[in-house]
């Protein structure tokens, strides 16, 4: 066999490679992001609307009082915000697939990347808007100012990086930062769980709040780049 | 003269990157060098030079006053001192062998010194981390600066940074250079979360009208993966270089 031909033979195993891969990652994101979106909806939108408040033992007749009274006046925003994250979760699986199925490099970029792209920008800087908001009066008190804000900055360089990886069209690369940009948009899914987990320790609300939103991304994150190293091992 | 130009815009992007990595680990030293001294001046009843100057930027309320490491963790500092020397110092140390190791130049032309100095980092990292959980195991969660919150926070970054640089040493000695690359990165922007942590007090202790504690807890809720930006930019940059097709 040829250099060349040999070449070709790795290229078309490394698009089997990731075109399997992404199957199984396009289920798992999936479900994630779904559950993720439902989250954020429930938390910042439904239930102001319905009363379905998923943290509602844990708010305070004034924090609950004064975040009906924020969202009254600020219903756009939040409803912008919802919008935004949940497409940023349910776009990122067909995102990532799409860019996993052009090997080596990417000949166009894909709608579904841009859409993904555009939610994860808008969602960070709307996250932030609504944090501040909310004030400190609300659950989670100065420290959500200052997660969403820090948040924010991670997630728009993650977003620049992603452009960056688009405009050398190295698939790898921005496979990789899509990746990223998922694991925050999906960091909500490890917060809520442990709101009811550190309770159980004895730690207050605050306190479980504080604890939750700094070990979150760090778990999201180390999830997303082992198994961007787990894909790359496999090619 | 299109070569000339394309040559010339090439060295001028070498030069910022040598500054960039020149201040970097410029700042890091001297971080260092503060790290090594700290403990040496608590145990010895003397003002830490950090807090000195902390003081000087910031002011002497709050790196001296209500709410500042100083006068929260007199105590527990005192009664501990021992695990929190060795857990400082050795950090110092760690903190300024391992930032050479991402400057390819040094690892590529002098590999012996890479691995000597990478033998340093994991012993500092070690015996740091470990001298770090005893501490942590030897007080209440509730004791620890600013509240539970940053304990447990604590706990976790000190476990996470053994396990990645366990992965890490683990894979280069199977001769995986790339998986030790990618997460020596990760582990290294783990422990550049202490000095992330006091760049963070001084500037918003200049910018925001709260104490040491309220900003230590407001500004660990994103320090990490604001620190993990380090390791994921730069393991992209290594990758997008060796993947760069060559000019003709």
């Amino acid at each position: 066999m040829s250099a060349a031909s040999q070449k070709a033979d790795g290229g078309t195993r490394k698009a089997r490679s990731r075109a399997y891969h992404g199957r199984d990652a396009t289920l798992v994101i999936g479900a994630v992001g779904a559950l993720s979106a439902v989250i954020i909806a429930n938390q910042f939108l439904l239930r102001f609307l319905f009363g379905t408040d998923l943290l509602g033992s844990m708010r305070t007749e004034a924090q609950a009082l004064h975040e009906v009274q924020v969202f009254a006046a600020w219903a756009p925003m939040f409803v912008a915000f919802v919008l935004a994250s949940g497409l940023a979760t349910l776009s990122a699986p067909a995102a990532i697939a799409a860019v996993a199925s052009q090997p080596g490099r990417l000949e166009a970029v894909p709608n579904v990347v841009r859409l993904f792209i555009g939610a994860c920008l808008a969602a960070a800087v709307l996250g932030f808007g609504v944090a501040v908001v909310l004030g400190p009066e609300g659950l989670g008190g100065t420290d959500r100012i200052f997660y969403y804000g820090g948040l924010a900055v991670v997630w728009l360089t993650f977003v620049g990086m992603a452009l960056l990886a688009l405009r050398y069209r190295d698939t790898g690369q921005v496979f990789d930062w899509l990746l990223h940009n998922t694991a925050v948009a999906n960091i909500a899914l490890l917060i809520l769980p442990q709101m009811y987990f550190w309770p159980l320790f004895g730690l207050n609300v605050q306190e479980a709040y504080s604890t939750a939103v700094t070990i979150a991304p760090v778990g999201t994150l180390l999830a997303s780049y082992g198994y961007a190293l787990f894909i790359r091992d496999q090619l | 003269m299109a070569i000339a130009a394309t040559t010339g815009t090439r060295r001028s992007t070498r030069t910022m990157q040598n500054l960039l990595w020149a201040a970097f680990f410029g700042i890091l030293v001297f971080y260092s060098v503060m790290a090594f001294q700290y403990f040496f001046a608590h145990m010895a009843g003397q003002r830490e030079w950090w807090n000195i100057l902390q003081a000087w930027l910031v002011s002497d309320e709050f790196s001296f006053g209500e709410g500042s490491v100083s006068v929260d963790q007199r105590v527990p500092y005192t009664a501990n001192s021992y695990f929190m020397f060795v857990h400082a110092t050795m950090g110092a140390v760690a903190l300024a062998a391992g930032a050479t190791q991402f400057v390819s130049e040094i690892r590529n032309r002098y590999p012996e010194v890479h691995r000597t100095l990478g033998k340093i980092y994991f012993f500092g990292i070690w015996i740091g981390m470990a001298a770090g959980l005893l501490y942590l195991s030897s007080i209440s969660i509730w004791d620890v600066y600013s509240g539970a919150a940053f304990g447990i926070s604590l706990w976790a970054l000190d476990l996470l940074v053994l396990a990645t640089s366990i992965r890490a040493y683990v894979a280069i000695r199977n001769g995986e250079v790339v998986t030790h690359q990618a997460w020596m990165a990760f582990n290294y922007s783990l422990v550049l979360a202490t000095p992330g942590l006091r760049l963070f007090w001084v500037v918003l202790g200049l910018t925001l009208p709260f104490n040491q504690a309220q900003i230590n807890t407001g500004v660990a809720t994103y320090l990490l993966p604001f620190c993990l930006l380090f390791g994921l930019i730069w393991f992209s940059a290594q990758r997008l270089r060796d993947h760069r097709p060559a000019t003709a």
